[in-house]
């Protein structure tokens, strides 16, 4: 397999804050990976050193390129959409699609006026005369049309109301994804996209915490549901993290196997959110 | 598990997009954003050229009754001149606006994010937006005082045929031919001149955090008193006004005098060109100039919407 990112002890420093801490890590082509962190662990700092945005400490390698010195280059075959709402407030859907077909050679004009097409955007509207929700559509549509090899989209929803949210990924997931592309994607919404991940990377305090296929999950971990009175004899196998659920008790275990776990209570491979406010409850102070 | 990192793109290459076909769609985009580069002095054109239309009252004197025809290309070359110092005017101001807004608006409004989302390198950026400062604006602005001049010059022709116009008023082929050319190559002075001021300009747009316009007028301000108080010198002062209007001094002196203009001077062989095309800070000032686009070119790289 090819690696499409390849980071060796990042590192970046604002002043006494260290934003990346040493993260290491790798993302294989094809892949759709969710980058999850709670605010402040270092996620868009990564991002903005895989995009050549920033400087920074160590070694990186994205589809090959050093995103501090080939950055250019590099722009050719990679597509991000940071946050939404950066689109220019006086732009027109048709100037934008008109100056992304002129600069971009890897832009499809038809294919931009398709995905539009199928929106309620008037081409001649600017971007403030358009709603939240249409605005991430319009920029949805841009990236689309772009036959990038990597895609990294930081919050693409935030503040969008659920439908947009389920049409967004949808599009995404059916229109653009395919074995030659990889996605890095940032969201809070863990629960609401985990069905999309093939890998989940874990970032606090600047440093990568898991770093796991979706698949591997369930080999991996496991959640134990025990009723209060057995949940002693289950703590002995040390689980690391441990909640309270109506009066019955949810553990998780890495790497236990099931038939050991089985005989405490029920068992079931965690969700990505139950395993992220797990991984991270640690690292918050209390 | 074998591994091993891609180094370059096996996907199709895509469409060519040129470099200079890019800087052109990046200028166009300029005055799509910046819209008062174009309204601004196409208003003040579309304005003197109706004030003319509607004029009833033409106050010309004249000298000389028998010098008609010198006469009527003096009246032609000072209307042109008349027209093209007040569109420049107004450009120049417009542009000064633009010059220190270019690189901040998008971190303003965040739109660098998207900007460099796309393949275009921030020199090309930074040259698109020098570009349309320096040569798009003064270009159109060339354009918009001469449509208007003779739009005006018809209106005043027709009144002079028809009477209540003194009959000084014609078109004279060369004399027109030479005001044009004095002003383009005026035009080019001025970029050249010029040059290092709008750089400068762009690379505090670029560097400064909040509020460029207000440091950009402040800060000369500011140093200038500082150095009155603190060293009881003027060379702050001096260096500012030497870049204002140094070059114009040039040219309009020779051997130390200055050349006297009148309104029958021929201004494209009267003027000290050679001297002023010749000035070493002139091109010491072109110099700096990319020196500066350089610099904002280097701190853009790095910059992002904080």
């Amino acid at each position: 397999m090819t690696a499409v990112i390849e980071a060796r002890a990042l590192a970046k420093r604002y002043g006494a804050k260290r934003a990346l801490d040493g993260a290491s890590f790798r993302i294989e082509s094809g892949r759709i990976v969710g980058l999850i962190g709670p605010n402040g662990a270092g996620k868009t700092t990564a991002l903005k050193a895989i995009l050549g945005l920033t400087s920074f400490d160590g070694e990186l390698k994205v589809l090959g390129f050093d995103p501090r010195t080939q950055r250019d280059e590099l722009m050719k075959q990679v597509c991000f959409m940071a946050d939404v709402a950066v689109l220019p407030r006086w732009l027109r859907a048709r100037q934008a699609v008109e100056y992304c077909r002129d600069v971009h050679p890897r832009f499809d004009e038809q294919r931009a006026r398709e995905i539009l097409g199928k929106t309620e955007i008037p081409m001649n509207a600017r971007v403030r005369e358009l709603s939240k929700g249409m605005v991430t559509q319009l920029h949805l549509a841009l990236i689309l049309a772009i036959d990038a090899r990597l895609l990294v989209l930081d919050e693409p929803t935030l503040g969008l109301d659920i439908l947009y949210r389920r049409r967004f990924y949808d599009t995404l997931l059916n229109d653009y994804f395919d074995k030659e592309r990889t996605i890095l994607l940032t969201t809070h919404q863990v629960e609401e996209v985990e069905n999309l991940f093939t890998d989940v990377l874990f970032i606090s305090h600047g440093q990568v915490v898991l770093d796991t296929p979706v698949e591997n999950l369930g080999d991996r971990f496991l959640q134990l549901t025990v009723n209060a009175d057995a949940a002693a004899r289950a703590r002995a196998l040390k689980p690391f993290y441990e909640r309270e659920v109506f009066g019955r008790v949810a553990m998780l275990f890495e790497n236990r196997p099931a038939a050991e776990l089985a005989p405490y209570g029920e068992l079931r491979t965690p969700t990505i959110a139950d395993l992220f406010v797990a991984k991270m409850q640690g690292t918050l102070p209390a | 598990m074998n591994t091993e990192t891609t180094s370059t793109a096996p996907a199709a290459p895509g469409r060519p997009v040129t470099q200079a076909g890019a800087l052109l769609v990046m200028m166009r985009r300029e005055f799509w954003e910046h819209r008062a580069l174009w309204l601004v002095p196409t208003l003040f054109a579309g304005f003197m050229a109706a004030a003319a239309l509607v004029s009833t009252r033409a106050s010309i004197s004249i000298d000389d009754a028998d010098r008609v025809h010198a006469d009527r290309a003096m009246v032609l070359n000072v209307s042109q001149d008349a027209f093209a110092g007040i569109i420049f005017a107004v450009a120049a101001v417009v542009v000064s606006f633009y010059v220190l807004d270019c690189l901040y608006a998008e971190r303003k409004d965040r739109s660098i994010l998207f900007w460099k989302s796309l393949p275009v390198s921030d020199g090309l950026t930074v040259l698109s937006k020098f570009l349309v400062a320096i040569l798009a604006v003064p270009l159109l602005a060339f354009v918009l005082a001469t449509v208007s001049h003779l739009i005006a010059l018809i209106a005043w022709s027709v009144r002079a045929r028809y009477g209540g116009f003194p009959d000084l008023i014609g078109f004279e082929p060369v004399a027109w031919v030479r005001g044009e050319a004095f002003l383009l190559v005026i035009m080019l002075l001025g970029a050249l001149w010029y040059a290092p001021v709008v750089a400068a300009c762009m690379l505090m747009s670029v560097w400064i955090k909040r509020a460029p316009l207000l440091w950009a007028f402040l800060g000369p301000f500011l140093l200038w008193l500082g150095e009155i108080i603190v060293f009881r010198t003027h060379y702050v002062g001096s260096v500012l006004q030497y870049r204002a209007a140094g070059i114009w001094r040039e040219l309009f002196s020779r051997n130390g005098h200055e050349i006297s203009i009148n309104g029958n001077s021929h201004l494209l062989s009267d003027l000290n060109w050679g001297a002023a095309f010749t000035n070493a800070n002139l091109w010491l000032g072109v110099v700096a100039a990319g020196l500066f686009l350089y610099a904002a070119a280097r701190v853009r790289r790095y910059r992002d919407d904080t």
